[in-house]
């Protein structure tokens, strides 16, 4: 009886702090720029901006939530909207893929090296903000172009998509977090007691490492999914912005002011649920295949 | 210490320098501009139009209006490093003195992981644009305002840093064996855990300074600007109020296919500030890496 209660308490606080939360802070945000506003030298509050949530529910039931004004257009969210997050899918999907497959094998070569002089460098690419290495990126295949006349890669989106510099620029960040966190950790287990047991006991170096050291990295790698997914998702707004690529970001940052009618809170909120749907599921693929690899792992 | 951490204090300080005494130093004033202008080549005038590339009169070249980009730059350097300092200070203060009191406790589980999904420089753009677009505020009030935003946005993050930094050392025999020979919490937090987390907090400190500087710059991508920004409907136009350093880069961006020379000052300059500060920090973090640091077995 104790056991069911605990599953059904641990059910609930599992669908409030992942489901109902975001959900309230999602209404709290889009109404965020409606409420705080200045006039006569002062920051003013307008709370009552704050009902239009409910506004927003009653809505769905007649379908007035789900429409929108972009420009001279009329817009429906599930008719409009999915192609756009469909392109944002595909950039977050292959960047944290290849941030988590890349990452941590690169991790896991340099945790000898935690304090090399190339480890500082990569450490200070790290800290170099995304907007910077796009510009960077950019200034670099216009430059190349003027000297060589080729076309290196595409600095923005016309017909079609971008791909090779949009996907070094967010690929690069989760990367560069995955094998620092990966580093740090290989090191500090590296210092433990059980890998200094296993040594004396005689087992060799190699299987030391791929059989104690490995499988103690992978519940930490789990619990970084989380934090990579955020970080593809931070790279995604800015990149789509700079790459002036059609995803559910840029659409969401152009025209969430636009339409004639000021701002439009029905479609900035479903635009952040998009948005949050992504995150949950980049950051359920990133961990179903650290799971899968730790699965995996047992018949090798 | 070592030599990455005087190199970059060093270059730091210049950049300090710059930031305090630049604007006595500018060649024109932060108003003036010169979006067209003649020149007599070969006794006849000649028309050179904004935005004019490096040359005798404009050393770092004009922007798109015809201002000076050494004024602006010279201008703009002390709220961008003013806006880093303040906002790691905001955070590291009322972070440690939380940190360490919540660190006295097991940490609880992370819940709210979810809330993440949305990047805080999203959060800040949506609190900020109500008040930094055409604001009546003045320019400094609106500069405070929005470092201490910028600064709160990030304070749960070192408070958790420095909460899992205090819970470790909780956990250490010394700390068991204060505690047996009667020391008070508020006696161990202060004289025990504090000074061990003298590194930790130098290092948290830089890292904050780093992360508010990108933050900053993320933000001015989407044209909210340190001080305020100046739009204009006819034609649509925008500009920074302080003219800080990231507003400058993220003006001048939409000219990157036309004009790529206009962003090389701005971006060598934001540049110099994050070699600077990295240099600090990886001293800092060498010095007590080579202090506490343990040895692997592998």
């Amino acid at each position: 009886m104790n056991k069911r209660i605990g599953i059904r308490d641990g059910f609930l606080k599992f669908f409030f702090y992942n489901f109902l939360f975001p959900l309230f802070f999602i209404f709290l945000l889009a109404s965020v720029p409606l409420i705080i506003g200045n006039s006569d030298g002062q920051v003013r509050f307008r709370l009552l901006y704050l009902l239009l949530a409910k506004d927003y529910i009653t809505g769905l039931f007649n379908g007035s939530s789900l429409s929108f004004n972009v420009g001279q257009f009329q817009w429906y969210a599930f008719r409009e909207l999915p192609p756009y997050f469909a392109v944002t899918l595909f950039y977050t999907g292959i960047s944290s893929a290849i941030g988590i497959l890349l990452g941590f094998p690169l991790g896991l070569l340099r945790y000898k090296k935690i304090n090399s002089l190339s480890q500082n460098i990569l450490s200070f690419i790290g800290s170099i903000p995304d907007f910077f290495i796009i510009l960077l990126l950019q200034l670099g295949a216009i430059y190349f172009m003027k000297l060589t006349g080729k076309r290196l890669a595409k600095i923005s989106m016309t017909s079609d998509l971008p791909i090779l510099l949009p996907l070094i620029a967010m690929s690069l960040f989760p990367v560069l977090y995955v094998a620092r966190q990966t580093s740090r950790a290989a090191h500090e287990v590296s210092c433990r007691d059980f890998i200094q047991f296993a040594r004396a006991k005689g087992i060799s170096r190699r299987r030391t490492f791929f059989l104690h050291l490995v499988p103690a990295l992978l519940p930490g790698l789990s619990a970084d999914t989380a934090k990579v997914a955020m970080l593809v998702l931070a790279n995604v707004f800015i990149a789509e912005n700079l790459f002036l690529i059609q995803g559910i970001t840029h659409v969401m940052v152009n025209f969430s002011f636009s339409g004639g009618g000021g701002y439009q809170f029905d479609f900035v909120v479903t635009c952040l649920l998009y948005i949050f749907a992504l995150y949950l599921i980049i950051s359920t693929a990133l961990r179903l295949l650290v799971h899968g690899a730790a699965f995996l792992r047992r018949y090798i | 210490m070592n030599r990455e951490f005087y190199i970059g204090l060093v270059l730091l300080f210049l950049l300090v320098m710059t930031a305090l005494f630049g604007p006595r130093f500018a060649p024109f004033d932060p108003g003036y501009s010169e979006s067209v202008r003649t020149v007599v080549v070969d006794g006849e005038n000649e028309y050179i139009f904004a935005p004019e590339p490096p040359s005798s009169r404009h050393p770092f070249g004009t922007d798109i209006y015809g201002y000076d980009f050494l004024t602006i730059i010279l201008y703009g350097a002390k709220y961008t490093l003013g806006a880093c300092f303040l906002i790691a200070l905001l955070r590291i203060v009322p972070g440690l003195i939380w940190g360490i009191g919540a660190g006295m406790k097991k940490p609880s589980s992370r819940k709210m992981e979810s809330a993440g999904a949305i990047p805080s420089f999203i959060i800040l753009a949506f609190i900020l644009s109500g008040m930094t677009f055409n604001t009546t505020m003045g320019t400094v009030k609106l500069f405070f305002i929005q470092t201490a935003l910028i600064a709160l946005i990030g304070l749960p993050g070192v408070i958790t840093s420095i909460q899992d930094k205090t819970w470790l050392q909780n956990r250490e025999p010394y700390i068991e064996a204060a505690r047996s020979c009667g020391a008070g919490p508020f006696r161990i937090a202060w004289r025990h855990i504090f000074p061990h987390l003298r590194g930790a907090t130098f290092t948290i400190f830089m890292t904050e300074v780093i992360s508010s500087l990108n933050l900053i710059g993320q933000l001015a991508i989407f044209s909210i600007f340190l001080g305020g920004t100046i739009a204009t409907q006819s034609p649509p136009l925008l500009h920074s109020a302080t003219n800080e350093w990231m507003g400058i880069i993220a003006l001048t961006r939409t000219s990157i296919n036309s004009r790529p020379w206009m962003l090389f000052i701005p971006m060598t300059a934001y540049l110099l500030i994050l070699v600077s500060f990295n240099l600090i920090l990886h001293g800092i973090e060498k010095h007590y890496g080579k202090k506490y640091g343990k040895t692997p077995f592998l």
